[in-house]
């Protein structure tokens, strides 16, 4: 069944067609939100209540790109639980001592070391690091482009979508964080001075296309 | 400063879209020319490269756990649909109880409240119980009394009847100043004692058959009431299912 019979079905009530749609879904809106906020946990509790909130809202989805629909709901989520974070910054010393590790899991523990060795791997955390701090310093409105168009690969149109803001927007927002992220990496660039090219997914040069 | 010397916001902003092909083609031939002959648009162009590379580099990440919904996560999609207008009905029957309450107590005509329902019997029967009830008592009491006139004691023997059923207590126990009273007054007196005590046999009948019937404010609290609390009720539960892990 293609992905507009799920959400028809879904929408009579169908859980399992709904959850297919989620399997389909699930590692696009975790890598957003994991992008936006920073940590697994908190990425894992906005993406679960996103896809809550999107079986609850299912009459709301007007038809278009569910997956761009889905995202929208996974950004709104994390922006709520930025603005939570604000209004409560500190985490308790209670949480602290109960959860000595909280805010240190590492989701790319699972990953391989690379074939150049230890050293390897530890530079690429290093750059891995620096990226995502970058990426962390930057207004919201930007790191959410940045990571839709640059991280995530999705053409202007379906950011636009997502963050519902006009493709000009996009366009203005996306550029102003790619010249912010240029001066932060150049700060680091003695991490990616090492001859080779950023590893990783082969993007290709020039005048690129937005990865689908 | 985040653009390249020399460059503007609007050039490093058609860089950007050079990068990702978003350019028309006029746009493209035009800054094509301009990268030929300016080494400070190159540069830019270079650093924009590579800072997406940069970004594109990271890995994605594989999800710690399936987000599928499980049934019951799931069961709170009706109530979040109903929810609202069982709010606002919840509301609506309470508002409308209020107000019947309201007209019940103040401003309810005549014609509506439930004490006034009964017109017809409640209040031209409370005079002349009255009446019957003190001439009754000044008869006991061998005291004349200005309204024991014939014409009220013709009246006194059917109200006695009413009277009865709610003193049993005056038919049943001997009066005290029994001995004061005449052969002729106690004469007078035992037919309306005998009544009594036949209307008291009947009592239990009556009264439940001369119970007015519930006015048409009174049901409408009643209803209101019911609905209120019911809705209430089933408002409380479905916040509570709706309500966010």
């Amino acid at each position: 069944m293609d992905e507009q019979g799920l959400v028809h079905e879904a929408r009579k009530g169908d859980l399992d067609s709904f959850n297919r749609l989620v399997l389909t879904h699930q590692e696009r809106a975790f890598n957003l939100a994991y992008r936006i906020l920073g940590d697994s946990d908190s990425a894992s509790d906005a993406t679960q209540e996103a896809f809550l909130s999107a079986y609850r809202n299912l009459r709301g989805y007007r038809g278009g790109s569910f997956r761009a629909w889905i995202l929208r709901i996974v950004t709104n989520a994390c922006y709520d639980e930025l603005r939570r974070r604000k209004r409560r910054p500190a985490v308790s010393f209670e949480e602290l001592s109960e959860n000595p590790d909280a805010g240190d899991s590492d989701p790319w523990d699972h990953l391989p070391t690379p074939e150049n060795g230890p050293e390897g791997h530890v530079l690429e955390t290093e750059r891995r690091r620096a990226i995502e701090g970058c990426l962390a310093a930057l207004p919201i409105e930007f790191r959410t482009v940045a990571i839709l168009a640059d991280v995530q690969g999705y053409p202007y149109e379906e950011i636009a979508s997502v963050i519902g803001v006009p493709i000009g927007t996009v366009k203005s927002r996306l550029a102003r964080a790619r010249a912010r992220l240029r001066d932060c990496l150049t700060r680091r660039r003695e991490l990616f001075d090492d001859g080779q090219r950023l590893t990783g997914r082969s993007v290709p040069q020039g005048r690129g296309q937005a990865l689908p | 400063m985040s653009e390249p010397r020399g460059l503007s916001p609007k050039d490093w902003e058609r860089l950007s879209a050079f990068v990702d092909g978003r350019l028309t083609q006029a746009e493209t031939a035009r800054l094509e020319q301009e990268l030929n002959h300016q080494a400070a648009l190159r540069l830019a162009l270079q650093d924009l490269r590579w800072t997406r590379d940069a970004l594109r580099s990271l890995p994605p990440l594989t999800v710690p756990r399936s987000f599928a919904l499980k049934p019951e996560m799931a069961g709170g999609r009706e109530p979040a649909r109903w929810y609202p207008t069982l709010q606002l009905a919840t509301a609506l029957a309470a508002a409308a109880f209020v107000i019947v309450v309201g007209l019940d107590a103040f401003g309810a005509p005549q014609a509506l409240r439930t004490d006034q329902l009964a017109s017809g019997q409640a209040p031209a029967a409370e005079s002349p119980a009255e009446t019957g009830l003190e001439l009754f008592a000044a008869e006991i009491e061998g005291t004349p009394t200005p309204q024991a006139t014939p014409a009220a004691e013709d009246r006194l023997a059917p109200q006695a009847t009413l009277l009865a059923p709610a003193m049993p207590a005056l038919s049943a126990t001997p009066c005290p100043t029994a001995g004061k009273v005449s052969p002729t007054e106690m004469a007078e007196t035992e037919p309306l004692l005998r009544s009594g005590e036949d209307a008291q046999q009947e009592g239990e009948v009556q009264t439940s058959a001369a119970r007015p019937p519930l006015s048409p404010l009174r049901l409408a609290e009643i209803g209101l009431g019911t609905l209120t609390i019911g809705l209430g009720v089933l408002t409380f539960q479905m916040r509570r299912r709706r309500a966010p892990r």
